[in-house]
């Protein structure tokens, strides 16, 4: 077996174990920490499967943004963790995993039963052994597909790095200018996608005021999003405060107008 | 050289993993998080896939994957919104919890 097939079983079976140690999990913030392993896990896959700009994408998107997002959520709501794994109702803890494994069969099925198992892993078919001939008489760069050979038959270009043995640029560079010729309409609309999103996310969690205002605003409360200065609302110290509020103003009620404000800057 | 068959097979259990994590749980923070890992078993097949043709540029595969990270991000900021505001209405982030539309 090689080395570069055992480091992959190696990544594959700790990508899994923590996946389903996330799963398992009774707290989210131990289901999140494991999520994280198991994308640095499949970020060393996609090294093993020479993308490196991709498994860059991978630390810095997933491990260090989306996961760091779930955490601070996790913070600002307090959340407890959840009942046992066999404490749930039975159709969820019972019937979830069939499904599941029925679907898993499924893939595997299809998996062994197509050509990918019997020519040793790769797919031929009758265009592919042609396109191998090709393959093998260019070489990839950042001009494109350019031939290896002269028209006299010298070879030109030095030795490949990368996957394929012709490649003499990395891989992020021939994805860059890949997503900036071919796939250019759809990355200007992905960046509209994460405009709309960022709008669509404040606008979502936007403390909206009448929802707040049972009778007076605060000053954290006007025009807010989440507050990070006052306590999130349903919060023991929300609640606090609000009593403190209706106090101050119950008490400054029959006070001369002098008086109260003295006791408001208070 | 790694067959193309071991990828999809890690692709396989692991959406299955995030399918019955999204099943099982009622945590909504927790099942979003398995919506996340099934994004990622797909996207190891899809760079498998377009490593296992070696026909001329094919760097698709590998686009597509930026594009599906992208979603996922922008999925993960307005799915995070709705699960803010949505605990703030109910004080729960309990799916069954949350039966608005029942009533």
């Amino acid at each position: 077996m090689a080395l570069e097939q055992i480091i992959f079983l190696v990544l594959a079976v700790l990508a899994t174990i923590s996946a389903i140690g996330m799963v398992i999990m009774k707290d989210p913030v131990h289901s999140a920490l494991l999520l994280v392993l198991t994308f640095f896990n499949l970020a060393a896959i996609y090294l093993v499967l020479g993308a490196e700009f991709i498994a860059a994408v991978q630390i810095l998107v997933y491990a260090g943004a989306i996961i760091v997002l779930f955490l601070f959520v996790m913070m600002l709501l307090q959340v407890r963790p959840g009942p046992s794994f066999y404490k749930l109702r039975f159709f969820q803890s019972r019937v979830g995993p069939v499904i599941a494994l029925v679907f898993l069969a499924e893939v595997l099925l299809v998996v062994f039963a197509s050509s990918f198992m019997l020519n040793g892993g790769k797919i031929t078919d009758a265009n592919n052994t042609q396109a191998q001939q090709i393959a093998a008489n260019v070489r990839y760069s950042t001009e494109g597909v350019v031939p290896v050979t002269d028209a006299n038959g010298t070879s030109i270009g030095g030795t490949g790095i990368g996957l394929h043995e012709n490649v003499t640029t990395g891989h992020s560079a021939l994805l860059g200018k890949e997503l900036y010729s071919t796939f250019l309409y759809p990355f200007e609309i992905a960046s509209l996608i994460l405009l709309v999103a960022a709008i669509g996310g404040i606008v979502i969690a936007r403390r909206t005021l009448e929802h707040d205002s049972g009778g007076e605003k605060t000053k954290t409360e006007i025009g807010r999003g989440i507050s990070l200065s006052g306590p999130m609302p349903g919060s023991p110290q929300a609640i606090e405060m609000e009593e403190l509020n209706k106090e101050l103003t119950k008490s400054t009620k029959g006070a001369p107008d002098e008086e109260r404000r003295i006791i408001l800057k208070r | 050289m790694v067959p193309v068959a071991w990828y999809l097979i890690l692709s396989g259990v692991l959406f299955s993993i995030g399918l019955s994590g999204v099943l099982i749980r009622r945590n909504v923070l927790v099942i979003f998080m398995c919506v996340e890992l099934m994004m990622n078993a797909v996207n190891i097949s899809l760079v498998a896939f377009a490593r296992s043709f070696k026909t001329g540029l094919n760097f698709t595969g590998d686009a597509f994957v930026i594009f599906v990270v992208t979603v996922a991000a922008a999925e993960a900021a307005v799915g995070l919104a709705i699960i803010v505001s949505l605990s703030r209405q109910s004080d729960s982030v309990d799916a069954d919890q949350i039966d608005l539309l029942k009533e």
